[in-house]
């Protein structure tokens, strides 16, 4: 049991955070459907503990699929997923999820909705409210734990999203396309801030989007899905270091990644076969 | 909203509440409509001043709103129960439902036959029948608002480590279906109210149901129209000074409903 | 992400909306359906021979089976239904038919509005079964009265529901129409109408709940046929096998109604123009 209250508690993580995901397949039926739709297709890969990886592809290529697999919300049909060496059986807090719709409890305050996953830890009342206000400050909005979430902007439901999820302390953090629902503006900024928080707690991000610019912003490496079923279809690294990527005068070169990612991203769109079932619904 | 009440007597609102008044007031000049059919407006506010004095009212009051009490608790806590029950267990959900459908069905006033033949005469077939008619209202409202909660709701709770059911019930479903459980106990009182007065009518011998069948009985249309009178005003408290602040502090708080009002 | 909601949930939370019925299995959701009926029944069997309870105060099935026959051979039921009926039909059509021009009213003259609100909230408060003293003075018992307490409490939810349609319809419609030259009427025909339909439609449907409900009540007190009738004066006859009949064709005399008749009047409306009253959140 990793301490709930370090000195520093807003720092960097307890270590680990080796996500291995080996021969991942996953089936579902659709309703009304005799033969299942194959999401994920024998997926291979490994994150690094502290590295950050993005999962790029047109929307159906199974990059959430494989998050909320890596996530234990979904189980896979066959293969399996080991953090640091265990097996994932089912969700855990150390694999904390943003979701693209906040998922924040409307009949919780922020503060509330932050603290509860130190109070699930079984810290008391007083000692999760502190922890929340200190996740508040890291966001960058100590002043609204108060408000319920309604009451917040896009921009900083996400960002209360995400104190949430760093208050439980995982050893990895996954996100699903989480700023793909905020304004362009916000966006970049959230990005920056995602990035400056990631630099102190040294977290494994797993981060699934579809646009290339993100993940030329974001990732240590970019790993391009292609669809039906989804696979793993290349791997690139981004060698540009990650404290310049947001400055003015380096914007042509992300935008050169950028350019890369695309080119195979359009390469790797489904092919129509003949009989395939999976556009008909 | 400190307005003080003179100046709300002011709003447009009133008009047509004073033309109501001023055309009962001029009731006496039509001299063919007889009394007891229409009574005239100083007729009624002297019945209701000698009803009050004679605490005939507030004992009827007061025994319908003990049935009413009684019943309601009743009814809502096991429709919430229930709901939440069908919400957990799948199975018992696919084998309640239809013959829950089938008992909703059942107009909850068709009850009250068999509820004088169980319970006789006064206070029992009341609560039964208005403990029922609460029952499937709550119920029906309790598994809609728990239908409601998107299932991300639970997935962000696991992911943070709720992994017991217990956690998930307490931290989700609860609050989840608050919306639904409140706007079926508003419902649900309203019904009951509406099924207390007609159950009274038939199954009661006291309670202002009662009071109002026996003066239609006996042609005494200004205590009918002063019960009339008093069961309008009585919801209206009901409904402001019990219902609406809860919803306040609560869902509307939450962001979860938006005004629904006229 | 196409997929991920119909794909099968990991863990068994809370039971999820049951899938439409599909066609192949329609027997066996009838078996599912009517199973618990027949476990009801053999309760209901079960437990009269357990109590020995007379037949007035727990009549066994067998014997309202038998009643069912006896009633329905002397036409009794068929006649005290149509009665019922015609009665409900006529006053749910006479609260609908005047709830909707007086919701255009209302919605025209909106100073109008503002000033009957006050009104019209105190008249719905009051219950309308509390009128049926004051209409058995005026009318005597019978038909007036029954119809006359629908109507009233049909009335109040065609209109609130008929006015929220009206403020439902999009602000580009009535813009739209007004470019077009439309004058009030033209409006009130064209798009005011046709788009508040479906609010209409929920509160006839709500309106029509209500008022069967009151025609039974209704016609404990205030009548000498129908259903209502029936069952009430069959217990003053020691007769509660019928009012057990009564009952049960209420009961499936309702769902029939509802079933096959409301509910796909308000499906065909608001499906078919693709307005959907906007589910909560």
């Amino acid at each position: 049991m990793r301490p709930l209250l370090s000195g520093d508690a807003v720092g960097m993580s307890a270590g680990g955070g080796r996500i291995e995901i080996r021969g991942v397949h996953h089936e579902y039926m659709r309703q009304g459907d005799k033969v299942p739709q194959v999401a994920l297709a024998a997926v291979d890969l490994d994150v690094a503990p502290g590295e950050f990886v993005c999962l790029l592809g047109s929307s159906g290529c199974g990059k959430s699929t494989l998050l909320m697999i890596v996530a234990g919300l979904f189980r896979p049909t066959s293969g399996e997923v080991l953090l640091d060496g265990a097996a994932v059986t089912g969700p855990s807090r150390d694999r904390g999820v943003v979701f693209q719709e906040y998922a924040l409890l409307p009949w919780k305050t922020v503060r509330s909705n932050i603290a509860l996953g130190p109070r699930l830890a079984g810290a008391s009342r007083r000692d999760a409210n502190r922890i929340a206000e200190e996740y508040l400050e890291l966001v960058g909005m100590p002043q609204v734990g108060d408000k319920y979430p309604h009451e917040l902007s896009g921009g900083m439901r996400q960002r209360a999203a995400v104190a949430r999820t760093l208050a439980a302390k995982p050893k990895v953090l996954l996100m699903d396309e989480p700023f793909a629902a905020v304004d362009a503006q916000t966006r970049s900024v959230l990005q920056e801030e995602l990035i400056g928080i990631w630099a102190r707690t040294q977290q494994t991000v797993v981060f699934v989007t579809h646009s290339v610019e993100e993940a030329a912003l974001l990732a240590d490496r970019v790993v391009v899905m292609s669809s039906a079923p989804g696979r793993v279809k290349e791997i690139f690294a981004v060698e540009l270091p990650h404290d310049e990527r947001f400055e003015p005068e380096m914007a042509p070169e992300v935008a050169g990644v950028a350019a890369k990612l695309l080119t195979t991203v359009r390469t790797s769109r489904p092919v129509r076969n003949k009989g395939s079932e999976q556009w008909s619904a | 909203m400190k307005v003080p009440a003179w100046r709300r007597l002011l709003r447009p609102g009133a008009v047509p509440v004073a033309l109501v008044l001023l055309g009962w007031l001029a009731l006496p000049y039509f001299d063919h409509i007889p009394q007891y059919k229409l009574p005239h407006l100083a007729q009624v506010g002297s019945d209701l001043w000698g009803l009050a004095r004679s605490g005939a009212l507030w004992a009827a009051l007061g025994d319908s709103m003990g049935r009413l009490g009684t019943a309601f608790v009743l009814g809502a806590a096991a429709g919430v129960l229930v709901g939440l029950a069908v919400t957990l267990s799948r199975s018992l959900n696919d084998f309640l439902m239809p013959v829950i459908a089938f008992f909703n069905a059942i107009a909850g006033i068709a009850w009250i036959p068999m509820a004088i033949v169980w319970f006789g005469f006064g206070s029992g077939p009341v609560i039964f029948v208005i403990a029922n008619n609460v029952f499937f209202i709550v119920l029906y409202n309790t598994l809609l608002g728990a239908e409601s909660i998107p299932a991300i709701m639970y997935d962000a709770v696991r992911v943070l480590g709720g992994y017991r059911r217990l956690t998930m019930v307490r931290e989700v479903l609860v609050p989840g279906a608050m919306v639904g459980v409140l706007s079926g106990l508003r419902t649900g009182l309203a019904f009951a109210w509406r099924a207390l007065v007609a159950v009274e009518m038939i199954a009661a011998s006291n309670g202002l149901g009662y009071l109002s069948i026996q003066a239609s009985r006996v042609f005494d249309g200004a205590t009918v129209v002063s019960v009339i009178l008093v069961i309008g005003a009585v919801w209206v408290v009901m409904d402001r000074v019990l219902l609406r602040p809860i919803e306040r502090v609560t869902v509307r708080r939450w962001g979860m409903v938006g005004q629904t009002d006229f | 992400m196409v997929g991920i909601g119909t794909a099968a949930p990991v863990l068994p939370g809370p039971a999820r909306a049951r899938p439409a019925g599909r066609v192949g299995h329609g027997v066996a959701l009838v078996g599912k359906a009517l199973l618990p009926f027949v476990v009801l029944v053999g309760l209901w069997q079960a437990s009269a021979l357990a109590l020995g309870l007379s037949n007035y105060l727990y009549p066994r099935p067998a014997l309202v089976l038998r009643t069912f026959g006896v009633l329905v051979q002397h036409g009794v039921l068929l006649s005290y239904t149509e009665t019922s009926m015609w009665r409900w039909f006529v006053g749910v059509a006479a609260g609908a038919g005047l709830a909707v021009p007086v919701a255009l009213v209302l919605t025209f003259y909106r100073p109008v509005a503002r000033m009957m609100f006050p009104l019209i909230n105190f008249f719905t408060a009051i219950v309308e079964l509390a009128w049926i003293p004051l209409f058995v003075l005026w009318f005597g018992y019978g038909f007036k009265v029954i119809v006359l307490s629908i109507a009233y409490v049909t009335f109040f939810p065609v209109l609130a529901n008929t006015m929220t349609g009206i403020t439902q319809i999009p602000r580009t419609s009535i813009h739209a129409a007004r470019t077009l030259g439309a004058n009030r009427w033209q409006m009130a025909l064209h798009v005011l109408l046709p788009g508040s339909l479906p609010g209409t439609v929920t509160g006839v449907r709500t309106g029509a709940g209500y008022g069967f409900r009151s025609l039974i009540g209704a016609e404990m007190i205030a009548a000498q046929s129908g259903l209502g009738y029936m069952i009430f004066e069959s217990r003053a006859n020691q007769l509660t096998q019928r009012t057990i009949a009564g009952m049960i064709t209420i009961g499936v005399l309702w769902l029939v109604i509802d079933r096959l008749y409301l509910r796909s009047i308000e499906k065909a409306t608001v499906q078919r123009w693709g307005m959907q009253r906007r589910a909560p959140r």
